[in-house]
């Protein structure tokens, strides 16, 4: 049962109906059965793990909190953090070495008594993995309270809005809210259909139809010129952006309606004038828990190198960021663009700044919008890395990028409806980027406007949608 | 926000919505019915798959051949797809038709060729008896009645696309890509390999078919239509014949039937009328129009 399924689309209003229909102090064991009912319809086998990671963090966090030896604190952190890892880097690691030692085994006429193992990588194990972890720390450094009541811990690790691609949350923000669930308040109801309308036009509209442009050219690198790459390769970063931004406002506006704020994923991303800006819009939940149990606790082991210090602890975080994407060259490689443009941007950072100011640059609309595009670029450049399923073909790409040129191939139905709605997402975010939304129909103060905003997005998605498969980018992760 | 004021704007934004997604959707209906030919009457009827699509300009016929005619093609439909589409004409149609074009091509009898989703392809009229019985032994209970209660969500992007056309009148074949006979090279060393299925069942739907065509029509026209010769020589030669003796004995049954065969030299031997192996482009289409004009010419059609 994914988002945009038929069986979520019945079971969400019921859902919303039977939880402000049921007392309030049953509404969390509501969502907690309702969150394995989820997850039972996508990953019946898996919700063992799920719950040993529950159970897991439960016992661990309790016992952090009640020993008063530092030592054994550190002990339960370390432990359950490697007990919840083990199955995350098993199901997804696994098959990759396994693979890696047999052909070089088989390469030296050795025999490797293991046979070949293909597991499915149990759907959202990353995400719960990262709620769980995050929760695990936070309590050792004493930024919450371990929660007593088990229901509650399970219920944050596997609330069904954001067990399969996040916004990764953290405790501090969940916990209160699952144990003070919200009257039943119409606002709340109609602010979460908004997100969900957004999100199904940007998944649906904007995702989707890009899809199946974009993989027509890349699951034939061979057959397309050099001008096809380009234009599939721009378009990629758009694709990934309405479909996990998409993904993220269903499950933004899903929690909203049960009056459970959830943090933003993403804020305009494509107007980001640095990379550092980019990363600061892009996957918001998952790079702040990576700046938070990644980046700082490295940068501060490396703090007596300085500048350099940071600058290896960046790059390191986007590595293991690139690795935890796929056990693929590829990925290794786009974490390891994205840590040098960083660390170039952070070495660079204060000279840029000095000629900024110099010449009034940052009020410049030219200025912006040239580093609006230089961003994007540098950002589609690696982001062919995360496409192409090895470096060969990436580089490939990249070479006919540069050198061959020719007419594209351009499916005109296809790229017309989703370029359309491509307009609206950008129309949507350069009204708020730098109109502060004024021009906004679904927020509008007059309920016509909004009304008609509404219906519009309404028939755009059911008529203009794809609804042939449906399945979002990040689950594979 | 007061529950009464909720509920209000609920209530009008759900009136509104099925107020707009009917008449969205009855406009769609009206394009494609005037695309298809549909609900209208008719001197001609041509029926086919994506090949007969490309290969006839429907303006370019009445206007060579002074007759009104239905086009009710669509891509991706098998034999038994063809089938319904005959029922869903012939009842849909006011009055009788003269002539039926009926497109035979080597992969009709086939058992493979069929699409899971196909029944997509005729959601628009899923109100229509003949139809509705299709769709709904096509899909389950959730589907059909979604589709049945929200009308707009019958339709997708290259539906509206037909629609526009039929309010247009537009039949050209847009295709402009001729091809690359490079990339058929290899198609060369598969000379006489590929099958040609004869399903026995399907032959029967045919002959149910054709039955339904005389039946309803004065005449019925079975147009083979062309393959570029490469592709064409790689069927194996005696299933080929077995394929077009099942047609010809057809066709040769009653005088009411007349059969074309349009894989004659002049086209298929010319890479340039075809915008892939099996699918003319827009000059193939041209020439394929004239040949069909001629045919009708010649036997008083």
């Amino acid at each position: 049962m994914i988002f945009t399924s038929l069986n979520f689309l019945l079971f969400f209003p019921a859902l919303v109906i039977l939880y402000y229909l049921t007392p309030k102090s049953w509404r969390a064991v509501l969502l907690f059965v309702a969150s394995i009912l989820f997850y039972l319809n996508i990953s019946p086998i898996y919700l063992i793990l799920l719950l040993s990671v529950c159970t897991s963090t439960y016992l661990f966090t309790l016992a952090i909190e009640k020993t008063p030896d530092e030592n054994k604190k550190q002990f339960y952190k370390i432990t359950n953090i490697v007990l919840i890892l083990l199955p995350l880097l098993f199901f997804k690691y696994f098959s990759v070495i396994n693979n890696g030692i047999l052909e070089t085994m088989s390469q030296k006429g050795l025999h490797w008594p293991l046979p070949e193992m293909k597991f499915l990588l149990p759907v959202g194990i990353s995400f719960y993995t990262f709620v769980a972890i995050g929760y695990t720390i936070d309590v050792y450094n004493e930024e919450v309270k371990a929660e007593k009541n088990f229901g509650i811990v399970a219920l944050f690790i596997s609330f069904f809005p954001l067990i399969l691609s996040g916004p990764i949350e953290r405790a501090g923000k969940m916990i209160p809210q699952f144990k003070k669930l919200p009257n039943l308040d119409f606002g709340h109801i109609a602010a979460g259909m908004q997100f969900m309308l957004w999100g199904y036009f940007m998944k649906l509209v904007v995702a989707d139809r890009l899809g199946v442009y974009i993989s027509m050219v890349f699951n034939s690198v061979p057959n397309h010129n050099g001008t096809t790459l380009f234009i599939a390769s721009g378009l990629y970063p758009m694709q990934i952006y309405t479909d996990l931004g998409g993904y993220s406002l269903i499950a933004i506006g899903t929690a909203k309606a049960m009056g459970i704020d959830v943090m933003q994923n993403f804020r305009r991303p494509f107007l980001a004038t640095s990379m550092a800006d980019l990363w600061r819009r892009w996957h918001i939940s998952l790079i702040t828990w990576m700046t938070d149990y990644i980046f700082t606790p490295l940068a501060f082991s490396f703090r007596r190198h300085k500048m350099r210090g940071t600058i290896i602890a960046l790059f390191l975080t986007f590595l293991i960021s690139g690795i935890w994407h796929g056990a693929n060259w590829t990925f290794v490689v786009w974490g390891a663009l994205q840590g040098i443009y960083l660390s170039i941007e952070t070495l660079t950072q204060k000279r840029k700044t000095e000629f900024e100011q110099r010449y009034n640059l940052k009020d410049k609309g030219w200025y912006i919008f040239l580093a609006i595009c230089v961003t994007y670029l540098l950002f589609t450049a690696s982001q062919i890395f995360g496409v192409a399923p090895d470096v060969e073909t990436a580089l490939i790409i990249f070479k006919k990028i540069f050198t061959q040129h020719g007419s594209p191939y351009l499916d005109f139905t296809t790229l017309f409806f989703a370029l359309l709605g491509l307009a609206v997402v950008l129309g949507k975010d350069i009204n708020e980027e730098f109109f502060n939304n004024r021009y906004g129909l679904l927020s509008s103060n007059y309920y016509w406007v909004r009304c008609s905003g509404y219906l519009l997005m309404l028939f755009c998605i059911i008529l203009f949608g794809v609804y042939s498969d449906g399945s979002f980018i990040y689950f594979q992760f | 926000m007061k529950f009464t004021t909720w509920l209000k704007r609920a209530v009008v934004f759900l009136v509104l919505f099925f107020v707009i997604d009917f008449a969205i959707s009855e406009a769609m209906l009206k394009g494609l019915n005037r695309y298809f030919g549909l609900h209208s009457q008719s001197d001609m009827f041509i029926n086919g798959s994506s090949m007969a699509m490309a290969g006839f300009d429907k303006t370019n016929l009445e206007h060579s051949l002074h007759k009104k005619i239905a086009f009710y093609t669509r891509t991706g439909v098998s034999l038994q797809d063809r089938s319904a589409m005959l029922h869903h004409y012939f009842d849909a149609s006011t009055a009788t038709t003269d002539i039926a074009v009926f497109e035979v091509n080597p992969l009709l009898f086939s058992k493979k060729f069929t699409a899971a989703n196909v029944y997509m392809l005729f959601l628009p009229f899923i109100d229509e008896p003949s139809m509705s019985d299709f769709v709904r032994s096509n899909t389950d209970a959730k589907e059909f009645w979604i589709r049945k209660f929200i009308r707009c969500s019958r339709y997708n992007t290259d539906m509206i696309a037909l629609a526009i056309k039929g309010y247009t009148g537009n039949y050209e074949n847009q295709k402009n890509l001729v091809l690359d006979l490079n990339a058929l090279e290899g198609l060369k060393s598969e000379a006489n390999t590929v099958k040609v299925e004869l399903d026995p069942q399907k032959i029967k739907l045919f002959k149910d078919c054709v039955a339904l065509m005389k039946q309803h029509c004065n005449k019925v026209i079975l147009v083979n239509m062309p393959v570029f010769v490469t592709k064409l020589r790689t069927f194996k030669t005696d299933e080929y014949q077995e394929y077009m003796d099942v047609v010809q004995q057809v066709a040769s049954a009653s005088g009411q039937i007349h059969f074309l065969d349009l894989n004659q030299p002049d086209i298929i031997d010319n890479a340039s009328y075809f915008s892939d192996p099996l699918h003319l482009n827009a000059s193939g289409q041209v020439e394929v129009t004239k040949a069909m004009t001629q045919f009708m010419e010649k036997n008083n059609l």
